[in-house]
Formats: C-alpha cells, structure tokens, sequence
C-alpha cells in the first residue's frame, strides 16, 4: 500500500528553486506593467491650468498640448453648423481673455454653460486651437449642483501604428 | 412626512452602532441573547432603511418639492418612471440607495446563513453594520435626503434643520431631471452598478469574520463564491448598460470614455474578476489563500473609492452629478477601513499558509497567479491615470492630466496578455501540464487561428497591433470551443449520451469550469468589437439642404424630410427623415433628432443607428441654419460594435449557466451539515 | 400624527432589538473550527482532482505517467481523509441518513446527470453506522485497499 511515501510529480529542475522562480516571474510581469504606466504617462500627460496659469508658463500652450480651464465669456459664441466649427471666448476673473477655434460639434449644453475646459494648442495668431471641449452646466437653483456634458469628440478617429 | 424618513435615519445610525457593538461583544463573551440581538438588529436597520425609501419615493411621486431632493432632480412634467428613479441622480439619494441595498443584502445573508455559518456571523453582522454606522452618519449629519430648502437673508440654504429666522422654500415646480438621464438603460444602469458594488461588501464581511475567527475553510469558500458571483453580474450588467447609454444617448458615436465616473465602476470590476478567479485555485488546491483576502480588500476598497469618485467631483468628469464636502469623510473612512482590514490580515498571516505548494511552472495554478497580476495590474493602471491629476497637483505642484490614449495604451498590452492566457488555459489542466502535450494541443487552434488571421488582413487589417489581437481574440474561441467539443466527446463516449446532451451533462458536472470557458467566448466577442469600433471607425460630416446626399464609406445618405420643433414631454424634439442606400438600393431609413427641454435648458442629440453584425451606421443631427435651410449631419461607421453587445449579452447569460446552484451540491451540502449533527450529538 | 408614526416605529424598533436580550437563547456557538468540515474538503477536493485528471488524460493533456503519479497522490490523499472521518464518526442519527440517502436518490432520478459521486456518498452514509474505518465498495459494502480496481466479492468497478 503506498500511503506513506507520496511519490512528488516533479522535481525542481534548474539551479533555481521553484518558489524563487515564480517570485522571480511575478517581479517581471509587475515591473512590465509598471514600466509601460510609467512610459504612456510619460508620453500622453497634459498640464491641465487656469487661464493665469497658462499666462504664467510663457508659451507652454504653444509648444504642447495643454487643458485649460476658464468661464464661458457671454455672446462670443458663434457656431458655423454648415462647417462644423466653433469659436467662443474664455475669460476669468483676473481679465485674462483667451479665444478659441474648435473644429467639431460642441456639447449639447455648451451655450448655457459658464465653466468650459478645452484641450489643444495656442496657434501663431494667439487663438487656442481646442481639439477636445468641455463645457459645466450650474444647475437654477443650487450652484454647487453641477453637470458635465463633454464633446468627447477624439477627432482623429483612425488609427495609426507607432504608437 | 419627512419627519418619519429623518426619525427613521437618525435611529438607523443608534441601531447601527448598537448592533455593531452588540455582536462583537457577544460573539466574544459568548453571550448569545446579545448575538441574537444584534441579529435583529441588522433586521431592524433594514427595516428603517426601507422605511426612509419609501418616504423618498411617496414624495417624489406626489411631486412634494418641500423636500429638497424632489426640488433638484424631478418636475411635473417627468415621466413617471423617471420621477421615482430620480432618487438616485443626486448625492443624499444615491447614498440612501446604497446604505438600502446593503442593508438588502445584509437581510438576506443573515436570514439564510444564521444556521448554516454560526459562528461567522456574528462577526460578519459586525463588519456590515461598521460600514452601515458610516453611511448612517453621512445620511444623518453631512448629507440627509430629508433636507428641505429654507430661505433666510435673501439666499436660499439647503438643510435639514432651519438656520435661524429661514422661512421654509417649497418651489412650484422642481428643476427637472437632465433628458440625457431619460432613458431606460439609465433608470437600470444605476441600481445594476449599485447591486454589483455593494454587493462586494458581503464577501468582504465574509472574509473580515472568517479572518477574526479563523476559519477560513471550505464554509468561507462557498459561501464567498456564491456571494460574489452574483454582484459580479449586477456589476457587469451595469457597465454594459452604461456603455449601451452612452452610445445610444451621448450621441458622439462612442461608448467607453475613460471618464473617472465609467473608471469608478471598472476597477472593482477587475479586482473583482481576480477575486472570482483565484478563489477556485484556494478551493481545489488550498493556495492564495493571503491572495484570496488581499484581493477582496483591494476590491472593496475600489468598490469606496468608486463611490467616492462618483459622488464627491473631486476630478474633471463628464457625468459627475455633484460635488461638495463629503469628500473628505469619505476618504477617512475608506483609508480606515483599508488600514483596518490589511492589519488584521496581517496578524492573522500565520493561519493562511497554503496547504500545497505549487507542482509545476506550467499549471493551471500558475496560470491563475497570472491572471491575478494583470488584473491588478490593469486595476492600477487605470486608478493611477484617474487619479493623476489630484496627485500631479499635490505631489508636483502641477495639474496635469492623462486622457484616452494613456488608458488605451496601458490597456493594450495587459488586455492582450490576458486574451493570450484565456486562451491557454483550456488547456493546461490542475497539477502541471507536459509542455510538450500543451504544445500538442495548442497547434491546431493556433493553426485555424491563423488561417481566420490571414482572411482579417485579407479583408485590409494590415496594423499589427489590431492584427495581433484580432488573432488573440480568435486564438481564445477557437481553442475554448475546441476544448468543449472534445470534452463533450470524450463524455459522450464514456456515457453513450448524445452529443448536446453530453455537453449539457459535461456543463452541468463542472460549471465553473465550463460555464467560465463560455464566459471567455463571450468576452472574446468583445474584444473583436472593441478593437474593431475602436481602431477602424470613420465618420464623415456634412451640410445639407433638403435632397442632398452625402458619402460614407459605401453609404449614401439623403436627406429628405426635416419636422421641426415637435412637442413632446416637457420639450420639443426636431428629427430629420434620412434614407439610406447601399449599390444604389435603399437598405432602411433612419431618423435622429435633437431635443430641446426648456425647464432645465439642456439639448440631447438622439442618434439613429442602423446595425448588422458587420458595422454599425451611426447618424446624427450636428445642428441647423438658417432656420433650418441646411441641416449638418455626421455619419459614423463603427465596425464589428454588435459584437460588443452581442458578446456582453452572450457573457452575462452563461455566468447565469455557470452560476445556476448545483443539485448534486446542494445534496452534498445537505448530507454534510447531517454528519456534522451526528457527530456532534 | 407624523410624530405619532415616528414615536410607534421607534418603539417597535426599540422592542424588536431588545426582545432577545430577555428570552432565553438555548442555542451556543460552535467553538472550535470543526475538523469534520476540513476533513471532508479535502476528501471532496481529491474526488475531484482524481475526475478532473482522468478526463484531462482521457483529453491528451498529461502523459501517462504524470497521470499515475498524480493519481497515486489525490487517491491517497482521498483514503488518508476519508480514514480520518471514520475515525471521527458516531453512530448517531440513523433515521436522518436514512432520510437524506431517500432524498439523495430523489436527486439523482431528478437530475440523471447526478453521477457516481452520489452513490458513493450513500453508500459511505450507510457504512457509516457502525463499521469500522477503511474504504467500502459503493456496490456491496465489503472493504477493499486503495490501489484495488475491482471488488473481490461482487466485481464492481471501484472509483476513488
């Protein structure tokens, strides 16, 4: 009867022992991962500013892509339906003005809302080129009731290899 | 009548702390008449819970805007349907859902398992109601649905209580809920979500009393899987609908933003499926079991901080419905709760060894190890990158934030691996696999995966990255549906039974396993629809006068008829007639709109959607000029997205096959509590 | 009368909580972690490691001596408990096995799928009453060792 001795499936093969292997194996895989966050933060992050801000970092807004955050000025927008294109203008409360060109469909609330944040670069002419819009609607009666509509219009929806 | 729902939660919150007490002393001294109480107790906060809904739903359904809740979310002009489940679309309602759903639960598990697991309960009843003693003191002091507007000085407040010398507000009419939200998906999507997160909590309870007692055997195990299906479903049910909203409702031809709030709900989601995962390897192998625990406490834990995202807008969010000072004791108590359960996991290391080592690199168990560590890591990905902005700010002293290509980028690779391991294990069995034999077995999936690889780049797939998970996703069905052919033959020749019936038997006798294998199938369809409405979607926008066409890809649009402005609910709804044509022939017509709501001044773009399983052909109205002279419309086509939705529905139906209780199971269940009596008598 | 609704539930609340703390509860906790419920984990996880092995051998994915050494181990591991629950068990209850052995069959003509697994639960169930520790043939009850495929009395295919 063999209930003494249970033969093991297998035994360890190579100079390392099992365990160290599967610890070596888990160190690996979380490392890989940890390297491919830290490299697509690296690649895809974006100051996200006021409008002062923007104003303090020189031309960062030209160089890169930036979000920037400010309050809807009333009466400047204009939207060109046959074009699909937008302009409007964003101020704050520090008389920083900044106009801005979007070329796709705003979101549905965008007129009644005075918070938009927009994403893009500031061109040659000084007008910020918004790839991505959104726009924060206050509800009538409590101003700390608030929603978001988002464009969330990728804009270029085709792929491309090399990332 | 708000009086009886702010009695009913102030009282919730003296039963809470009460019953929490009651059951740890008892469980501790022995003292059963206090166990017994708090048992009651659990029953009796679920009681009040219940009874404070109701009082919340009697008065948004008689449109009493006295309380504040029915004020800002409903008017008189909502449907029905939408009024009463508006009492999730504001901070202090969403919070009594929880607490009522929980408390649900709570019931249900007390009820039936008081026998079964003795001596777990009284601890879990602890856990449950320390939670509960939270949301009862959020519901309570920070944020009561009960409060009602008041106006004092000239401005309006929002309290329970009156400040001094306020005269009570009651407006005529409430603001209305936001059209976007009236929509059937989204009267189902929340309380789906929410039976899928708090759900979470009982296993948590559950592996909290089973770390305080020590008895973290096959009772725990059973009782936790059972416990952790079925939120898991709710879980994934609510994303779905989520998604399905997004892309029926938002009207910009997506359904998945990587937006903080859709984050929210998808981590616990992850961590949840490593969970569900590796407590079979603890079941069959006695392993992970430290694993086991970690995983439910990250779960949990995520399952808060979902919360927390959600309700407080601390971050840039497309739909985050409010924003306010609950944020700080939120995160207190989600920090507190983590701290707690890590240290007493801790304390408790000594008891968890593994009763088995692994046998072999190449194993199922390994490969579950796997699977652990990409869904946490995937988890991480995706909390690092919502989380980045607040922690750029406080860390670096800069905003910066990352938007859908970080969350892509990052998901690529680990998603890939993990279709890569889906369709690997089928294959590997319990113990150790030969590499060779696994070699064997893997070649002719992997052969007829390539031939159906060739035809995708054939059809013009020419990018590597979509190619390579094209292929994967392929690799995964092709290599489970050969894994269930076999095992229904090598059955139907050890039992002469017919083939369905042989699959149907080889389902039922392992339904984990093989109701997890249809799962993957499911989850590979997804896959193939995601990179296909992800990767090689194209749209085209126009404007148009009335007989105009426009062109996108193999489509012709015209547009014929426009009727503008047409009364419907609280508002008006513009749609336009466009026909479709393929080769000339019109294959269907379609109609998206655009309303206009004047009680809460908000648009909402109604896409109109012609779908086959090749494509998708989303159309939608941009805007108008000239008093509606032209019309711009955009036209997207997004390929292979049916099979996001049929593979979703096709994963969510065989998690109900691997999940349906077991006969042979219950019986055994059964004769082992009999044995257990006649040993003890 | 709003006040008088919230002054009844809370004392009804109030009572419904406190009520236990004045009837005597004649039921105690279970103290120490039953052993029979780690026993018979294991016994069952070793079942199905062994059925689980046999199909995944009859599937071509282990090679046969991988299978016999696995095998070999569960099967042992399968005996070692099942040993250890007889050792542990009473004869206590007889006519509540007998009525769950009626109910098990009652399942087993319910679902046809239900396999040998339950028959071998009955029989251990009625082996149980008072026969001394070892492992029985499910077809006739005469003890065999682990290893045997066949019972020597009545032939029977022994499954482990």
């Amino acid at each position: 009867m063999n209930t003494a001795s249970v033969p093991e499936v297998r035994t360890d093969k190579g100079f390392l022992p099992r365990q160290t292997k599967l610890l070596l194996g888990a160190f690996v895989i979380l490392g890989a991962i940890g390297f491919i966050v830290f490299n697509s933060l690296n690649g895809n992050q974006q100051y996200f500013m006021t409008l002062s801000e923007m104003k303090a970092k020189g031309d960062i807004a030209s160089r890169e892509t930036v979000r920037v955050g400010g309050n809807l000025a009333p009466n400047t927008t204009k939207i060109d339906t046959k074009n699909v294109t937008a302009q409007f203008t964003l101020i704050d409360d520090q008389n920083n003005v900044l106009p801005v060109y979007y070329k796709g469909i705003l979101p549905d609330t965008f007129e009644k809302s005075t918070q938009v944040i927009a994403e893009g670069k500031v061109d040659k002419n000084g007008t910020f080129q918004a790839s991505l819009v959104l726009a924060k609607c206050p509800s009538k009666y409590d101003p700390s009731q608030i929603d978001w509509h988002s464009s969330t219009d990728p804009g270029n929806l085709n792929y491309s290899t090399g990332q | 009548m708000s009086t009886i729902g702010t009695v009913s939660i102030f009282l919730a919150l003296v039963v809470a702390v009460y019953t929490t007490l009651a059951a740890v002393i008892g469980a501790r001294r022995r003292i059963p008449e206090l166990t017994a109480s708090a048992r009651n107790g659990i029953l009796a906060y679920t009681a009040l819970m219940t009874i404070a809904i109701g009082v919340i739903v009697v008065a948004l359904y008689t449109h009493d805007f006295s309380i504040a809740l029915v004020a800002n979310s409903t008017s008189r002009e909502l449907q029905t349907i939408y009024t009463v489940t508006a009492l999730w679309s504001n901070q202090a309602g969403s919070l009594l859902f929880w607490s009522w759903i929980l408390s649900l639960y709570s019931a249900i598990v007390v009820l039936r398992k008081w026998e079964r697991d003795r001596d777990l309960m009284p601890y879990v009843i602890a856990t449950l109601m320390a939670i509960q003693t939270f949301f009862a003191f959020m519901l309570s002091f920070i944020t009561s649905p009960f409060a009602h507007w008041w106006s004092v000085n000239g401005q309006t407040v929002m309290a329970l209580f009156p400040p001094a010398g306020a005269v009570a507000f009651i407006p005529a009419d409430g603001q209305g809920l936001n059209p976007l939200l009236q929509h059937p998906a989204m009267a189902l999507h929340p309380p789906m979500l929410y039976l899928g997160y708090v759900g979470f909590t009982i296993p948590f309870a559950f592996a909290m009393a089973a770390l305080f007692t020590g008895r973290l055997g096959p009772a725990w195990l059973r009782t936790t899987r059972r416990w952790t299906i079925a939120p898991w479903l709710f879980l994934s049910i609510g994303l779905m609908l989520g998604g399905r909203w997004a892309y029926d409702v938002l009207g910009w031809g997506g359904y998945w933003g990587w937006d903080p709030v859709e984050n929210a709900a998808f981590m616990p989601w992850l961590a949840g499926t490593a969970f569900l995962h590796s407590v079979m390897v603890q079941e069959r192998k006695g392993m992970l079991k430290v694993w086991n625990i970690g995983l439910i406490i990250i779960t949990f834990s995520l399952v808060l901080f979902g919360t927390f995202l959600t309700r407080s807008g601390v971050i840039t969010s497309v739909h985050s419905f409010t924003e306010s000072d609950i944020g700080v004791w939120f995160l207190s108590f989600i920090a507190g709760v983590t701290l707690a359960a890590t240290l007493l996991l801790f304390t408790r290391l000594k008891q968890l060894r593994s009763e088995r080592d692994i046998d072999s690199l190449l194993s199922r168990e390994t490969l579950f190890l796997l699977n652990n560590l990409l869904f946490v890591g995937a988890a991480f990905a995706v909390l690092w990158g919502t989380i980045y902005p607040l922690f750029s700010e406080v860390v670096l002293g800069t905003k910066l934030t990352v938007g859908p290509p970080y969350f892509n980028q990052v998901a690529a690779p680990i998603f890939g691996t993990i279709l890569l391991v889906m369709a690997i294990i089928p294959l590997v069995g319990w113990g150790g696999a030969t590499g060779a034999k696994l070699v064997r077995k893997l070649v002719l999936p992997a052969a007829i995966s390539v031939v159906l690889g060739a035809v995708v780049f054939a059809l013009g797939v020419r990018d590597l990255v979509p190619l390579t998970a094209y292929f994967l996703a392929l690799l995964v069905i092709v290599s489970t549906v050969s894994e269930l052919i076999q095992g229904t033959l090598a059955r139907a020749k050890n039992t002469h039974e017919f083939f369905t019936t042989a699959l149907r038997g080889l389902i039922e006798r392992n339904r984990r396993r093989y109701g997890g294998y249809l799962i993957h199938i499911g989850v590979a369809m997804m896959a193939i629809g995601i990179v296909g409405s992800q990767v090689y979607a194209t749209d085209s926008t126009r404007a148009l006068k009335a007989g105009e066409s426009m062109n996108v890809r193999g489509y012709t649009l015209t547009y014929e008829n426009l009727s503008p402005n047409f009364p419907s609910g609280e508002g008006e709804i513009t749609s336009a007639t466009v026909g479709v044509f393929q080769n000339g022939k019109r294959i269907a017509t379609l109609s998206p709109s655009r309303g206009f709501y004047p009680s809460s001044g908000e648009t909402a773009t109604t896409p109109a959607i012609l779908s086959t399983p090749q494509e998708d052909l989303y159309v939608i109205i941009a805007g108008w000029e000239d008093n509606f002279a032209t019309v711009t419309f955009r036209a997207y086509v997004n390929p292979l997205v049916f099979w996001l939705w049929f593979g979703g529905f096709f994963m969510i139906v065989s998690t109900l096959i691997a999940a349906w209780p077991d006969a042979r199971e219950e019986a055994r269940v059964r004769v082992e509590g009999l044995a257990k009596e006649a040993v003890r008598a | 009368m709003e006040l008088l609704f919230a002054a009844l539930i809370v004392i009804g609340i109030i009572a419904f909580i406190a009520y236990p703390l004045f009837t005597v509860a004649p039921d105690e906790i279970d103290e120490e972690p039953n052993a029979l419920d780690g026993l018979a984990a294991q016994r069952d996880s070793a079942y199905d490691s062994i059925r689980d092995l046999d199909f995944d051998f009859q599937l071509g994915k282990l090679s046969p001596s991988d299978h016999a050494a696995l095998r070999d181990k569960y099967t042992s591991r399968a005996a070692t408990a099942l040993q250890q629950i007889d050792a542990l068990g009473g004869n206590g209850a007889d006519a509540h096995i007998e009525e769950e052995v009626a109910r098990l069959r009652a399942v087993k003509h319910a679902a046809p799928s239900a396999d040998d697994a339950l028959e071998r639960e009955v029989a251990r169930l009625r082996a149980h009453k008072g026969a001394p520790a070892g492992l029985r043939c499910a077809n006739c009850g005469t003890p065999y060792r682990v290893g045997e495929t066949f019972c020597a009395k009545c032939g029977n295919k022994l499954t482990t």
